[in-house]
């Protein structure tokens, strides 16, 4: 068979056209065993004047298979005076490069946030790398000791820190998940604080715990939340459905399992009034716990107290945050968006708000006692 | 109405994010965005209604034809010029900005220029086909993206990442006037109609676009535009958002698809507008090569029986985004588009007066 030259010059075209692009992806392209994945990235202050910033990154090293390995992580840590300089000089320290698509952890030493966070968040915004679904946290004593603590149970290739912030593995109201974004939009806006949950290392380095907060508004010191404090901030702010509540009534004390809450608030000017803040909770749950035979027909009164309990424990946060002039939740913003910006709107909330007064209603309804009475 | 024509109007609206609008928006959100959308609106339905309705009146029949039967040749030559400048240049800002989309986000180690090149080799393919295989690749790219963008879509309003506070604080601006820009811009999502004035050629069948079709095309185009200004705001922050070059990139970047094979949606993201964004670029560029070689055709340059007319002004095309890809910075091109959507306006309210004046001609 004989086909004439002619013929064949499209299919040769259209090979050679298709070949060519083999080349570009030769050389923007780095394969996978030459790359090392940063897992989190931890930033501490120094002393040091002239290199004020410690960075510290948390890479995953790369195992054959998934049966022999144990769980590897190797760390590196640079002083610098800013972080491009820190990672660029780090680079230098492994044979492959620093990959950032998979940093999901940001962790803050306590002692910078005494210094310009939004300074610090600028590096990880602007870099394209970095997810903006990155969850930010506050490191105690150090983000160093958070990041090299390695939990017993942490497996190969499921990151401790990384568990604790997604809500599919462990859940708990005490935990707050702040993504970088969301971190970003508090820190500009002005009328809502941004909240960073505070992670605590043990000595031996071996857990790590996270169940309180702190607050960071603006111009202000920092103010830290205790466990409880978390718990109400997440229940107020609709993180979390599930809590639980400790009431104590003389001599009775029993718990409530909450698996249904929602907080609605609302701010109420009128003329020649005392501006109000109206906070209303729904909660829904059962008994957990008790000390006492739970009479069923007085689930109603266990149910007051229980709302009565919360109510007091809400309102004092929320004068405590006032008397900071702290606003983790939102009220200036809610203000903002229900008047019309024919004035300076914020100002008008600072005034209002330092002489606000609140309206906690909390209705909690306890469905059943659980198995026994 | 024919299938297709909702098609060229639909690649207008989705593509609109990669044509900076939502940038632009959000530096007019503290001065009168939102009367603007709203104006934008009513006035880009009316743009759309008069334009369909002219070329329903002459099926077959795209607007290089009907300039050459009813004008002077001189007048003919400058008007389509013009709109193959335009049309040219339209395509051109959506090649530029998603090349350098592409550069920071999927491929950041490669250079610029290899980048724009590979998107130009396709294209040049792409404006060369005949008008019949550029509505089928439309139709064909848009069926498989509608879809997933639908769904993302959704899962912007559904996260909980969305503050509502933050959207009704952008109503809180509304007492402002409107502004031209931000008018201009907004406007553009509801122009894809205007592609008709090549398309039309190939609907040859007597047809009239109804009340229902405008309904359909309204609603649409009003929730894309509610969705491309609010959701930036209410995801990023109504202070924020100003600051931010891509808005909505940033966006799908704050959404989380946990349980997806990939859980960053930017990616995602990507990939879907590098597919609208090149039939966007299919569309403005075909319908400016076909205004080109409708008024200039150079008999002479001929290679094996073949005319090359069609390959020069593709080779001019591809030379002309090479060179202003390495020119631009990315404020320049901003600044830039920002121009040419307020001439974008302009043009098309003047070109009524040429419809008015065909249509008279016509009835004489």
């Amino acid at each position: 068979m004989k086909i004439p030259i002619q013929r064949l010059r499209r299919p040769f075209l259209a090979t050679a056209l298709a070949l060519s692009l083999i080349l570009p992806s030769g050389c923007g392209f780095k394969d996978i065993d030459k790359r090392i994945f940063v897992l989190s990235i931890g930033i501490d202050h120094t002393d040091n004047e002239k290199k004020p910033y410690k960075v510290i990154l948390k890479l995953a090293v790369p195992s054959r298979s998934l049966k022999e390995s144990d769980t590897k992580y190797t760390y590196l840590t640079k002083e610098s005076e800013s972080f491009s300089s820190a990672i660029r000089l780090l680079k230098t320290h492994v044979d492959k490069e620093l990959d950032f698509g998979h940093t999901k952890v940001i962790v803050f030493g306590e002692e910078i946030l005494h210094h310009d966070l939004a300074d610090i968040t600028d590096f990880f915004l602007r870099r394209r790398d970095i997810q903006t679904v990155a969850w930010l946290a506050i490191g105690t004593p150090t983000a160093e000791s958070v990041l090299k603590a390695e939990p017993a149970s942490e497996m190969a290739s499921s990151h401790a820190l990384f568990n604790l912030f997604d809500q599919t593995g462990v859940e708990s109201s005490y935990i707050i998940s702040t993504y970088l974004f969301d971190f970003h939009r508090k820190m500009l806006e002005t009328g809502i604080d941004p909240v960073l949950p505070v992670l605590r290392s043990s000595k031996n380095k071996k857990k790590i715990i996270v169940n309180s907060a702190t607050l960071l508004a603006k111009n202000k010191a920092p103010i830290n939340l205790s466990p409880q404090e978390t718990k109400l901030y997440n229940l107020m702010n609709n993180n979390t459905q599930k809590l639980d509540i400790i009431v104590k009534e003389e001599k009775l004390l029993y718990t409530v399992s909450i698996d249904t809450a929602k907080t609605n608030f609302k701010i109420i000017t009128k003329p020649k009034h005392k501006p109000v803040l109206k906070l209303d909770v729904t909660m829904k749950g059962i008994i957990e716990e008790s000390n006492q035979h739970m009479n069923p027909k007085k689930l109603n009164t266990f149910s007051k107290y229980a709302s009565k309990e919360v109510e007091k424990e809400i309102t004092a946060l929320l004068t405590r945050l006032q008397e900071r002039g702290a606003d983790p939740l939102g009220f200036g913003v809610r203000y903002k968006a229900t008047h019309l910006h024919t004035r300076d709107t914020y100002k008008e909330w600072k005034k209002l708000y330092s002489e606000i007064s609140f309206d906690v209603n909390v209705k909690v309804s306890i469905m059943s006692t659980g198995i026994i009475e | 109405m024919s299938r297709y024509f909702f098609y060229l109007v639909f690649v207008n609206m989705v593509a609109n994010v990669v044509a900076s609008v939502p940038r632009i928006l959000m530096g007019y959100r503290k001065e009168g965005a939102i009367i603007s959308i709203i104006v934008s609106f009513c006035s880009g339905l009316i743009f759309c209604y008069i334009v369909t309705r002219f070329f329903n009146s002459f099926p077959g029949k795209g607007l290089p034809e009907l300039t050459k039967k009813y004008l002077p040749r001189w007048i003919s030559f400058i008007i389509l010029f013009t709109f193959a400048f335009t049309w040219y240049i339209a395509g051109l800002i959506t090649l530029i900005t998603f090349s350098f989309l592409l550069k920071r986000f999927l491929t950041p180690d490669m250079p610029l220029l290899l980048i724009t090149s590979i998107f130009l080799l396709f294209l040049s393919y792409g404006i060369l086909m005949n008008s019949k295989s550029v509505l089928y690749t439309i139709e064909f790219v848009l069926l498989c993206c509608l879809p997933v963008i639908f769904i993302i879509t959704l899962k912007a309003y559904t996260t909980s990442a969305l503050k509502w506070d933050f959207i009704r604080e952008s109503f809180m601006y509304i007492h402002h006037p409107p502004s031209f820009t931000a008018i201009a811009a907004s406007t553009y999502l509801l122009l894809g109609g205007f592609n008709l004035i090549i398309f039309n050629r190939l609907f040859k069948e007597k047809q009239q676009i109804n009340w229902k079709n405008m309904i359909f095309i309204g609603f649409t185009g009003g929730s894309i535009l509610a969705t491309t200004y609010f959701i930036p705001i209410g995801v990023l922050g109504f202070d924020a958002v100003g600051d931010i070059v891509y808005p909505w990139i940033i966006t799908s970047d704050a959404l989380r698809l946990e349980f997806f094979i990939i859980d960053r949606v930017l990616y995602i993201f990507l990939l879907l507008y590098l597919a609208i964004s090149f039939v966007s670029v299919l569309i403005h560029w075909h319908v400016a090569l076909e205004l080109l070689k409708s008024i200039m055709w150079f008999k002479h340059i001929k290679w094996k029986k073949q005319n090359l007319t069609p390959y020069l002004f593709t080779g001019l095309f591809c030379l002309g985004s090479l060179k202003a890809v390495t020119y631009l910075t990315e404020y320049q091109l901003l600044e830039y588009t920002g121009y040419f959507l307020n001439y974008l306006f302009c043009s098309f309210a003047v070109m009524f007066g040429l419809f008015l004046f065909i249509k008279r001609r016509a009835k004489a």
